[in-house]
């Protein structure tokens, strides 16, 4: 089930939040909170609702056996870590790691077509936070299998993150304080998220998918480029939209996640914008592998190595493909050649120029993260640093093109904090009338959300009672 | 004081949205339409869970799209939704179409030329060949080529109008069965313009100016020497006719006249799909016609029609195509003692499995005609024997 879905929208949860405060007693409402999430997660393919339970059960078991024998933490640690690694390694990497040995040895794959189960990346890296963090003594001991699972399958951050760590709401899985204050500011940030997903990400995906299914002889160097701007600005509303939502479902509930972007787009280097890129993920690469192989208190070779396999590491994380991994280098290289030797250059160049540069880099690198095929990202890559002549007639012909690009300022006007601030400002110093403003914004987005949800499923029966 | 009313507003914003999805969900549960108006068909419900339903996904599927269907101001929301994202559109392809450019406006699923044509857009040989092959083999080894005549129609799939570059379709298939070359014919499209003279702008099928060239040739193909049936006046059927290729969001904005020839047919007998009727289509009696539509007007796509009594003299003939032919039917009819019209998308919905060597003899059919566009040639529902 995903949050822009109707089922989501006008049936889970309504029915979930009607139960959740009718209900009384912590107890109560963690079961509602446990029962809707399994059910959330269950509903697209209801058997991999066991994998995840077995994953919490392998750390549970582990954390008893780290608590009770002090002196084997790490082995108890390790044997959890390999066992839940080699779960995602076999669900996400097999099919991809025997497709290209079969086509480098020329063997027959036989291996059967495995299916990915739904947010297996992020819940085995949220499952790999606790066991970590209680073999540093970062967190204590969870003794309730229940309130474990509750944590690894809370619905709002279950499939698409934030990867929220244990540490974040060790406290709030037994107590929390639900308050209107909350509830209204999390139903906010949960319409913001839906908009952001259903009103521009949607939107401006056509302009991308468009342009790369388009005949290559009307697209040339300026619309693959456009293409690019527009595929940053989908996956940005798309995914920043998701966290939104999960944050402010998380709020409703009285969970405070950590933030998982901050404008992204404003970075004047590659470093900023990772730092304000997902930042769950990088900070999970960061404290769970970067900083246990040394980081850069190491050598210069070893340091260097060290950022590729974290960087290796997080391209394919993305997904089983070499687009992925070659994503992942492509920023690994240019992090190490910032800090060798463009960071200190980027710093003295006039801001905006050092922010084209960046949203150059940037742009490109989505490039290659969109396209698994290899054929069209070689294309788009060519064209994209190639002078081709744009066959702007043909541009002017695709009129579903044209207004897909309708919503690139949008996402532009968006992508910048400026108006969230102002939102913000004007909210906390008008008490009442700002109160009154975010309702009827709430009321806004709740119906133009509403409107588009319900148009994707528009189906015209054209014969039909005629 | 300024707290306790900012908190009112809090609770009744948060209460208000509440509220207004439990009763969408509890109208879907409990009280479901049973029609969806604006989208013209069965409104989706909630179905019975059970578990097989429940492990293949099947159950969520329905909740999904009974909700879509049912929860509160679904419709009017849809509707709204639609109409500002048609209005754009249009205003769009107004645009775009105002600056004239000689090429193909891709709207949708659709093409515009030429200011107002929907089309389909050219297809690809290489995409068709494999099920053009099949198809050829199908027709070679079902029929008799002695007595056996084929029309190709092409259409707007046929011909890339930018470059007038065609597909060759006719061709390939003259190449490849074994049918005397004075058996086949082609209804031709060689040019834009030949297509806007021959076609409807709105509908995919062909006019009247086009039906009745198409009448013509198989009128020449099949009884060499017969006099045609003479067009008579033109009558207008409507003044807004939306063809089947209007009918998308894209592209409802297009609409054009609707005309058609007055002929004088001869008394003739109907049977369709086994029962006596009083005439096939709307030809003799425009003002029957519920909506303009080439099916209402010329017929509709039945599985088979025997047409009696256009010729006492004549022969026998069995016409196996799709609804291009509706128009020509009864045209044809004229010319042989009993035409007899099968449609094997239907057939058999009516009238049982069809077998074209027990047709044959069962009926002592004298000709038989294969007539259709690329997809009769391509299509599975048209192969002649399984």
């Amino acid at each position: 089930m995903v949050f822009s879905s109707t089922t989501f929208l006008f049936f889970f949860l309504p029915l979930l939040c009607a139960l959740y405060f009718v209900l009384p007693g912590r107890k109560w409402r963690n079961g509602v909170l446990l029962g809707g999430s399994l059910l959330f997660y269950s509903w697209g393919e209801p058997k991999f609702v066991f994998l995840m339970l077995g994953a919490t059960l392998v750390a549970w078991l582990a954390g008893l056996a780290m608590d009770r024998f002090e002196n084997k933490k790490r082995l108890f640690a390790a044997a959890a870590t390999v066992i839940l690694i080699g779960d995602l390694l076999f669900f996400k990497y097999m099919n991809f790691f025997a497709e290209n040995v079969s086509a480098v040895f020329g063997v027959e794959n036989r291996l059967p077509d495995i299916v990915l189960p739904v947010g297996i990346s992020f819940f085995t890296f949220q499952i790999l936070s606790y066991v970590l963090d209680l073999c540093r003594g970062e967190v204590a001991v969870q003794k309730s299998f229940l309130r474990l699972l509750l944590y690894v399958c809370l619905f709002p951050q279950l499939i698409a993150g934030p990867i929220v760590r244990y540490q974040t709401v060790e406290q709030e899985i037994g107590r929390r304080n639900e308050n209107l204050e909350d509830v209204f500011l999390g139903l906010g940030r949960f319409l913001l998220g839906l908009a952001k997903k259903l009103l521009i990400a949607n939107n401006v995906a056509k302009v991308c998918e468009s342009i790369y299914a388009g005949d290559p002889e009307t697209f040339g160097t300026a619309m693959y480029w456009v293409a690019a701007v527009a595929y940053s600005l989908q996956i940005y509303f798309d995914f920043s939209g998701y966290s939104d939502m999960a944050i402010g479902l998380g709020r409703i509930f009285g969970f405070h996640f950590l933030e998982n972007f901050d404008y992204p787009y404003l970075a004047c280097s590659v470093t900023e914008f990772w730092r304000r890129w997902h930042i769950s993920l990088s900070s999970w690469f960061r404290d769970y592998v970067y900083i246990p192989l040394g980081g850069n208190r190491v050598g210069k070779g070893r340091w260097m190595l060290n950022i590729l396999i974290v960087w290796g590491l997080t391209g394919f994380w993305h997904g089983a493909n070499w687009n992925f991994l070659l994503w992942g280098l492509y920023y690994g290289i240019l992090l190490m050649i910032e800090k060798l030797a463009t960071g200190s250059l980027m710093k003295k160049l006039p801001k905006a120029l050092s922010w084209f540069i960046t949203m150059v880099i940037v742009a490109t690198g989505w490039v290659l993260f969109n396209n698994t095929d290899m054929t069209v990202l070689g294309r788009a890559i060519g064209r994209m640093f190639t002078v081709v002549p744009t066959d702007w007639a043909g541009v002017v012909s695709a009129a579903d093109l044209l207004k897909s690009m309708l919503y690139l300022p949008l996402g532009f006007v968006f992508a910048i904090p400026f108006w969230r601030r102002k939102a913000f400002e004007f909210y906390s110093d008008h008490k009442l009338l700002g109160t009154l403003c975010a309702a009827a914004l709430y009321a806004i987005l709740f119906i133009l959300c509403d409107a588009y949800a319900l148009s994707s499923s528009f189906n015209p029966f054209i014969y039909f009672r005629f | 004081m300024t707290d306790k009313i900012t908190r009112a507003i809090k609770a009744l914003t948060a209460a208000g949205l509440l509220l207004f999805l439990l009763a969408g969900l509890a109208k879907t549960l409990f009280l479901p339409e049973e029609i969806n108006e604006y989208e013209n068909r069965p409104a989706d419900k909630v179905s019975m869970p059970d578990f097989a339903a429940i492990m293949d996904g099947s159950f969520q599927d329905s909740v999904d799209k009974a909700l879509a269907d049912q929860v509160l101001l679904s419709t009017t929301a849809k509707k709204k939704y639609n109409a500002v994202s048609s209005s754009i559109s249009n205003i769009i392809v107004r645009r775009v179409l105002e600056l004239k450019l000689p090429r193909y406006i891709s709207v949708g699923d659709m093409k515009i030329f030429g200011g107002d044509n929907i089309t389909y857009g050219t297809r690809k040989m290489e995409n068709l060949t494999e099920a053009l092959d099949f198809h050829i083999e199908n027709i070679n080894g079902a029929v008799d080529p002695a007595f056996t005549y084929l029309y190709y129609i092409e259409k707007d799939t046929d011909i890339n109008f930018e470059t007038d570059e065609k597909v060759g379709v006719f061709e390939y298939l003259q190449a490849g069965l074994n049918l005397d070359s004075d058996h086949m014919s082609c209804f031709r499209i060689d040019s834009f313009d030949d297509f806007q003279k021959k076609f409807y702008k709105t509908d995919h099928h062909w006019n009247a100016d086009g039906s009745y060239e198409a009448y013509q040739a198989l009128a020449d193909l099949l009884c060499p020497g017969d006099e045609c049936i003479p067009k008579g006046e033109t009558f207008k059927i409507s003044n807004a006719f939306r063809g089947s290729k209007a009918r998308g969001s894209y592209t409802e904005l297009f609409s054009e006249e609707m005309w058609a020839y007055h002929f004088d047919f001869p008394e003739m007998t109907y049977v369709i799909d086994g029962e006596a009727a009083d005439d096939y289509g709307n030809q003799n009696r425009p003002e029957d016609m519920s909506y303009a539509s080439y099916g209402q007007y010329y017929g509709g796509d039945n599985g088979n029609i025997i047409i009696n009594g256009g010729k006492a003299d004549g022969e026998k003939i069995l016409v196996i195509g799709e609804s291009y032919d509706n128009a020509v039917l009864k045209l044809l009819a004229a010319h042989f003692a009993e035409l007899h019209s099968v449609d094997l998308r239907y057939y058999s919905e009516k009238n049982g499995q069809f077998h074209l060597a027990e047709y044959l003899e069962k009926y002592s059919i004298d000709k038989l005609l294969l007539i259709g566009n690329i997809d009769y040639f391509i299509a599975d529902d048209f192969l002649l024997e399984e």
